[in-house]
């Protein structure tokens, strides 16, 4: 984080295929540090800089209206226009060279008062904790916190992000906590996330399964009509790769 | 001879100026800190290798070998190694000046830059020229191996069908540039894959049956000389076109993850691998006939050297590579001639209009027609040495400039230029590579040369006409 207590989100908008930054989420992120990434994808047959001659204007032009937005709600916003053969590679790099704490996609909402936080696997609960408070705390959005376990496990960490929410300014009274027990945790959380208007998840190490039918942030994303928050893992160094 | 720096001015016939270029060059992406504009490299090494070794090795192993043999004899594994060296001396001085400026466009980049506006528009014009005439010679090869399949199953047509098979791959790879095929990187770098297995697999057998260790009697010793020295070095200027592709890799060098250190390696590495097999090749196959009757196979002699030591299963296998090796060879090059057109169109030496991108596929439909239209044209004329000739002579004058723009600029280098790789032997090795390349072009027969002289001089008239107030040198 950047010297202050406002998390510093990534948001990646797809500027030219039409996706913008809906009201709800311009609302969730009024306190947060934006950095507003505009990409848009081209094919292989295409330099990035042949498609930047081409479409640098418009995009632009977009993406000045998203942080006006932004900016009138209170964000403070910082903006980039990346032309991309790959959006996945584009979104891990900017959000690591910006040092942001989590990625915000955004899927369409027209209000933002309540907020899942889904507690799946190996993450780190304190820090969903702190990232959703530093988003939450001091207004008037409930938390929900929703720890996904197996039949036969135990929900161990709910305490820990809770108490994360607290110290982060969350008032305990906008927070609740529940445990859901099952075997297809996307398709029940996005059925559970219905009620929220945005969800908040950890990103984490893929297991097999996942490696296997697609990592479960991205199912979540996918499946989910609200936006979505992934905060990122904090790397130790990040290897290098070709 | 002072290099200015600072951006490029300058207007062309219809008032447009050159578009200025992202400056800062990151690991991952080009970064204009100004405008805030980032552009993603997403092609690692191994990507970069695979554009070399792709484009290259379809033309040297499954079109030359008959041919070069029916001239040079045996020696035309030395034709094949001279080009090595060639490409060599040219891809050390082509690689330090790609990690100073790794941008699309390549070699054009370079020399406008480093020589100025005309040299620049006369080398851009006929990079995508020659990689037009490069892309008709690999479709007429893969004409061949169409023609080669369509006899082996047994259908006998009145007419050759190799110009017609070449055209109609050729409709079929622009239209679907056109479209934005996905994952055609990936699909590239899987067939290079597997085309080098393939013939890894055959060169070692036949290799090993050529020298007598297989158990049979080693082939009879032909006079490696046969036909003299002389052969030796127009066939080297023949088949220079089986290297043309290492500076395809500067082309898409503004794509190149962490360039300093991908963009050499890729470069002299794709260089190095054709060239061993390429000469392997010519070992294997004029051990396996002899020169005279190899040269009767024509394009698909390989074909028939894979037959005689494997049989059937082995000439399908040969077959099948050169269909996938010629196709993907041409595909890789109507690609890049595009990126030449687009490099061109934004220095304003073309129209605007030439580089634009539609929205709705994302890909460059001018510039793809204006690289494929004319690769058809050539295609139906079919001459396939006359095609490689003038593909080589393009090719090769912007080699020689190459080496010239890295001497000039080494002389009296701008403020920005700070290669992260420099390449050694300067200023010996691009002074032989200069050479080298212009004294090539001299063994090429008279047809070749006039024509590529003929379409150096109308880009150069169009320059005069078109782009003269365009000043590009020293701009970064």
């Amino acid at each position: 984080m950047s010297g202050t207590d406002r998390p510093r989100v990534l948001v990646p908008v797809q500027v030219l295929a039409g996706e913008g930054v809906s009201h709800g989420l311009i609302t969730l992120l009024a306190d947060a540090d934006v950095v507003l990434l505009g990409y848009h994808v081209i094919p292989e047959q295409t330099a990035p800089a042949q498609a930047r001659l081409s479409f640098e204007d418009r995009a632009v032009g977009k993406l000045e209206e998203i942080e006006t937005a932004l900016t009138e709600a209170g964000a403070r916003v910082e903006r980039t226009l990346v032309f991309t053969q790959d959006a996945e590679q584009t979104i891990e790099r900017v959000a690591a060279d910006e040092d942001c704490v989590a990625v915000a996609y955004p899927n369409p909402v027209t209000a933002c008062q309540r907020v899942l936080v889904v507690l799946h696997g190996e993450v780190d609960a304190a820090r969903l904790g702190t990232v959703t408070a530093g988003l939450a705390a001091g207004r008037d959005i409930h938390v929900g916190v929703v720890e996904v376990v197996g039949h036969d496990e135990l929900p161990n960490r709910t305490g820990r992000t809770v108490d994360a929410l607290e110290v982060g300014g969350v008032d305990r009274a906008l927070i609740h906590e529940s445990v859901m027990r099952t075997d297809a945790p996307v398709r029940d959380l996005t059925v559970l996330a219905d009620d929220f208007d945005a969800t908040v998840l950890g990103e984490r190490e893929p297991t097999l399964r996942e490696l296997l039918f697609g990592e479960f942030d991205e199912r979540v994303i996918a499946e989910s009509l609200g936006p979505v928050v992934v905060v990122r893992r904090v790397e130790p160094e990040a290897g290098s790769e070709d | 001879m002072a290099v200015k720096g600072g951006p490029a001015t300058g207007e062309n016939r219809e008032g447009e100026a050159p578009e200025p270029v992202a400056t800062e060059v990151e690991d991952e992406a080009t970064v204009d800190e100004a405008q805030g504009v980032e552009l993603e490299r997403t092609i690692g090494l191994g990507g970069g290798v695979a554009i070399g070794v792709g484009t290259m090795i379809g033309a040297g192993i499954f079109v030359f070998p008959g041919i070069a043999a029916g001239e040079a004899g045996p020696a035309a594994a030395a034709s094949f190694a001279i080009g090595a060296v060639v490409a060599l001396l040219v891809a050390l001085p082509a690689s330090e000046l790609a990690t100073a400026m790794p941008r699309s466009g390549g070699g054009y980049y370079f020399i406008s830059r480093g020589l100025g506006t005309l040299t620049g528009a006369v080398v851009g014009i006929s990079l995508w020229l020659g990689l037009v005439f490069a892309s008709a010679f690999y479709l007429v090869g893969f004409g061949s191996y169409g023609a080669a399949v369509l006899a082996e199953v047994g259908i006998v047509l009145s007419v050759s069908p190799v110009t017609g098979l070449g055209l109609v791959f050729g409709v079929v790879l622009t239209a679907l540039s056109l479209g934005g095929t996905e994952n055609a990187a990936t699909l590239q770098n899987a067939v290079v894959g597997i085309l080098l297995v393939i013939l890894t697999l055959f060169l070692t057998y036949g290799g090993l049956e050529a020298l007598g260790l297989l158990g049979g009697a080693p082939s009879t010793p032909e006079r490696f000389f046969r036909f003299g020295y002389a052969p030796v070095f127009t066939t080297a200027a023949l088949v220079f076109t089986s290297y043309l592709g290492f500076a395809q890799v500067a082309t898409v060098a503004g794509e190149i993850k962490k360039p300093g250190r991908n963009l050499p390696i890729a470069m002299v590495g794709s260089v190095v691998i054709v060239g061993v097999f390429y000469i392997a090749t010519v070992f294997v196959a004029t051990s396996a006939f002899g020169s005279p009757r190899l040269a009767t196979f024509g394009e698909t002699a390989m074909v028939e050297v894979a037959r005689e030591f494997l049989g059937l299963p082995g000439a399908v296998a040969i077959l099948i590579a050169g269909l996938l090796a010629t196709v993907s060879s041409a595909n890789a090059s109507i690609l890049s001639s595009s990126r030449a057109i687009f490099a061109l169109a934004r220095d304003a030496i073309l129209p605007r209009r030439a580089g634009v991108v539609n929205l709705r596929y994302g890909t460059p439909h001018v510039a793809l027609a204006m690289a494929g239209g004319p690769v058809l044209l050539l295609v139906a004329v079919g001459q396939v040495e006359v095609l490689a000739e003038v593909a080589s002579f393009l090719h090769l004058v912007m080699y020689g400039l190459i080496c010239i723009a890295l001497i000039v600029l080494r002389r009296d280098p701008p403020t920005w230029y700070d290669p992260s790789f420099r390449m050694p032997g300067y200023p010996v090795v691009p002074a032989l590579g200069a050479v080298a390349s212009f004294g090539l072009i001299l063994f090429m027969r008279p047809l070749s040369q006039v024509v590529g002289l003929g379409l150096m001089v109308v880009a150069a008239a169009w320059y005069a006409y078109y782009a003269r107030g365009v000043e590009l040198r020293g701009a970064l």
